[in-house]
């Protein structure tokens, strides 16, 4: 039921020059934010948080939650402009968008990727006004055992993610498996992996590693390359004169539309990701990539499609409302930005719980309404940073490599200022090298580290509770048992799907070849 | 002869006046105090932080610089401090969690029982949810409950601080066998599964459990202290480990220092931290965020540490 008095309050409150400016300087601070590797839109928010002390609620709210969107939807800016992720859940933008920059199609990639966020993050943003309490009761239904298949699942539905080589996908995933294991035991604490340093305690951060494996790496190749390839010199006037310039292929409506697809599997993927605590959006965007390339085999995503860089922008800004879904219906912060935007609605007086909706209705409704506007000052700010960027991503290897690198070790140890990062960084840079010089691919090795110690952890917790009873922890729910059921039949099909595509392969290459010797006999 | 005496002396008075430090004259600190926060920013302790250096200037006629040095269960930031000057202008922001991190590590980088504690500027209430209309749902239920043996196991979930209140009380009745303690990363995760039905209990900050009174039962306070008068509204009369006749566990809050600093140092630190704590805007703020300022000074804090840290060394190999 809606409290019409309490809307009109919050329309009278928000639609104000001063909350309106307030939005539109917390985007432009977000993007930017998101544009720096290793500051995030959690980092952002929390520098934010003491100048709210002082303002009225409309402002505070509009300020953090401006910031939150443009810092979601920055980090695409520098992964596709540098292969640099500017927060780690940019890193699935590279695949496709980097290869779009690098193929003088840069604008056009930075600008799919605002319109997918857009349109993803506005869409989900009503589920959640819409449905926001119905949400929170389906998170809840997901306990220890529930998450762990989730998980599974989402490694599954991830297959297509090793690339043609099946070998070197596990290889990758292997990798992350074991990164993923670094540092505190998820259940006893206890140090483990660690090589007996104790910086290593709490294992391998995301930013770091991310940062390491595509734009140190990338880098590093580039470095390689130039020294091993003579370089036509390129004029350096021209083209900084260019950047302000607003030339370069630009989207058309059409383009945009014939994303519809991808951009709905990231809504969907986002909207659930999000609304469930811990995951977060780097997991949405991974997931939502990687079905939609399962989903679509023949649109080739991954060689530099803008339905690739549409999945993954749509997958991790879809994220936004709901992350905030459990916060307004129980008072539980689902993530560390949900914290820090349910403390500053304390800060204003109104506490977050299961009676905000009936005490706190203005601040409410003004929340639901900055959710709303905040994407179209993301839309228009947005726009301005990507026509820039996507100018300096086309600079000389050798002003961009220096930049780059530099960027890489600042986002690094500015992520916790720690300077064990940078190495950790740098080393991750060399392996990411190693694997662009082997043809072994990324996300295989990302995902594992982001959802196998998920797995871990919930299934140890499961076994806890459980008292060691495997069959009570993986069985534990009808909702368990069918996730379980999920993952064999997947697991199933897609290699099903494989062993087709493979024969089919096959079957080509000696029709080719037959076809190859005919000709020749006839010629 | 007197002349070269007087002269000595004067110039002996005069190389102490230079060399003696900034706070004999009465300007302590007389410079920018480093405020290292063990964590990223965003936390509980980072939020506490902000907030005490926004009044920082009127207490200390200098600013807190805020400095986030996160990593490693906060033990990247509690080596910083180690790393820094021990001239009493760097400060840690410290929680327990730095504290189990280095009890833990096989090869801790420092040793969490040297350090000078300047204030406790809180003081956590770890506080045990249940469901209401079980057999568990008061203090008294939950004992006779887990005294017979036919009853199942209880699951109680919370961070790894939270949990060492509950078991602390449990396991000075000889209990902490029947029940689970199920750690987590955040209270967030545990409360989500408490309220799904996957854990039977949940161990939670005074905030969240003010949140949950509504629909649940508050079953006990492992802490020594009272909650404030909006929590007891909420909560009605909860039983403390004091009024139970137990040792409380009372995980601090605290401002801590270099092993180095001298005692006048830390003391007046800690005599400036009870000054910020008590600002207007410091304690409005504090208490919007539903948390509760707990001053004790540097010789109260030194004394009250050493049992937190004896009862954290005695209760943690209940997790392994």
């Amino acid at each position: 039921m809606i409290n019409v008095d309490a809307l009109y309050d919050a329309i009278e409150l928000v639609f104000t020059w001063h909350t309106l400016m307030w939005i539109a300087i917390g985007v432009t601070i977000g993007v930017g934010v998101g544009a720096m590797p290793g500051l995030t839109a959690t980092t952002g928010i929390a520098l934010m948080l003491p100048l709210t002390f002082t303002m009225d609620q409309a402002a505070a709210l509009g300020l953090l939650i401006g910031l939150y969107k443009g810092a979601i939807y920055g980090g695409s800016i520098s992964a596709i402009s540098f292969a640099t992720p500017g927060t780690s859940e940019a890193a699935a933008t590279v695949f496709d968008g980097h290869k779009l920059m690098t193929r003088g199609k840069g604008k056009k990639a930075l600008l799919i990727a605002l319109y997918a966020s857009v349109t993803a993050d506005f869409l989900s943003d009503v589920i959640t006004i819409l449905i926001a309490p119905m949400l929170a009761l389906v998170a809840l239904k997901f306990g220890p055992s529930e998450r762990f298949w989730l998980m599974v699942l989402a490694v599954c539905l991830l297959g297509a993610l090793s690339g043609s080589h099946f070998a070197k996908g596990m290889l990758s995933a292997a990798m992350g498996l074991f990164i993923g294991t670094i540092g505190a035991d998820p259940v006893s604490s206890i140090p483990r992996n660690t090589f007996d340093l104790w910086w290593l305690g709490e294992g391998i951060h995301l930013i770091p590693l991310v940062v390491g494996i595509f734009a140190m790496g990338a880098m590093l190749e580039k470095i390689v390359e130039m020294s091993t390839v003579k370089q036509k010199v390129q004029r350096l006037g021209g083209t900084v004169k260019g950047l302000f310039s607003m030339g370069g292929e630009g989207l058309s409506f059409r383009e945009y539309l014939s994303c519809w697809k991808e951009m709905s599997i990231g809504l969907g993927v986002g909207t659930f990701v999000g609304m469930l605590p811990g995951l977060g959006s780097t997991v949405g965007a991974f997931l939502s990539y990687g079905i939609a390339k399962q989903a679509s085999p023949e649109k080739k995503i991954g060689t530099g499609k803008i339905e690739g860089v549409a999945a993954a922008e749509a997958g991790n800004n879809a994220t936004v409302g709901p992350t905030l879904v459990p916060l307004l219906a129980f008072g539980i912060p689902g993530s560390a930005v949900a914290a820090l935007i349910g403390a500053a609605l304390m800060l204003q007086g109104a506490t977050p719980g299961p009676r905000m909706f009936e005490l706190f209705p203005t601040v409410i409704y003004s929340l639901f309404l900055i959710l709303i506007l905040g994407n179209f000052f993301n839309l228009g700010i947005g726009r301005v940073f990507a026509f820039v960027y996507a100018k300096l991503g086309e600079l000389p290897p050798q002003v961009l490599v220096p930049i780059v690198m530099g960027m890489a070790v600042i986002g690094a140890y500015s992520y916790a200022n720690n300077e064990w990062d940078v190495l950790v960084m740098l080393v991750f840079g060399i392996i990411g090298l190693f694997m662009r010089t082997f043809r072994i691919p990324e996300a295989p090795l990302i995902i594992t580290f982001l959802l196998a110690p998920q797995a871990e952890e919930n299934l140890r917790r499961g076994l806890l509770i459980n008292e060691g009873d495997w069959v009570a922890t993986l069985m534990n729910s009808p909702l368990a048992i069918g996730l379980a059921i999920a993952v064999v039949a997947l697991t199933y099909i897609s290699t099903r799907m494989r062993i087709s595509e493979r024969m089919t392969e096959i079957a080509d290459d000696a029709e080719a070849a037959e076809a190859e010797a005919k000709a020749e006999k006839t010629s | 002869m007197k002349l070269m005496k007087l002269t000595a002396l004067a110039a002996m008075g005069a190389s102490l006046a230079f060399a003696a430090p900034a706070f004999a004259d009465g300007h302590f600190p007389n410079a920018t105090i480093k405020t290292i926060v063990p964590f990223g920013a965003g936390g509980g302790t980072d939020r506490w932080a902000r907030v005490m250096s926004s009044a920082a200037f009127d207490v200390f006629g200098h600013g807190m610089h805020v400095q986030n040095r996160g990593g490693a269960g906060g033990t990247i930031g509690w080596k910083y401090m180690m790393d820094q000057k021990a001239d009493g202008h760097s400060i840690l922001m410290a929680s327990p969690t730095p504290v189990m991190a280095a009890l833990i590590e096989k090869n801790p980088p420092y040793d969490p029982a040297k350090v000078r504690i300047a204030a406790y500027y809180s003081v956590m209430k770890p506080t045990l949810v249940a469901p209401k209309g079980k057999p568990y749902s008061t203090w008294a239920g939950l004992v006779e409950y887990l005294k017979d043996d036919s009853n199942k196991k209880l699951t109680i979930g919370g961070t790894m601080t939270q949990l060492l209140g509950p078991a602390s009380l449990l396991a000075q009745l000889g209990l902490e066998k029947r029940v689970i303690l199920v750690p987590y990363s955040g209270t967030g995760k545990a409360v989500n599964d408490y309220l799904g039905g996957h854990i039977a209990m949940v161990n939670v900050t005074t905030s969240t459990a003010v949140g949950l009174a509504d629909k649940n039962a508050i079953v006990v306070n492992a802490s020594s202290l009272e909650y404030n008068k909006k929590a007891k509204a909420a909560m009605g009369d909860v039983p403390n480990a004091v009024t139970l006749g137990l040792t409380p566990f009372d995980p601090p809050r605290f401002v801590a220092m270099h092993p180095d600093t001298p005692d006048e140092q830390v003391a007046a630190m800690g005599k400036k931290m009870g000054e910020l704590l008590n600002t207007k805007s410091v304690k409005r703020l504090i208490g919007k965020l539903g948390e509760d300022i707990v001053y004790k000074d540097s010789a109260e804090s030194e004394a009250a540490y050493k049992q937190v840290l004896a009862e954290a060394q005695k209760y943690l190999p209940l997790f392994q």
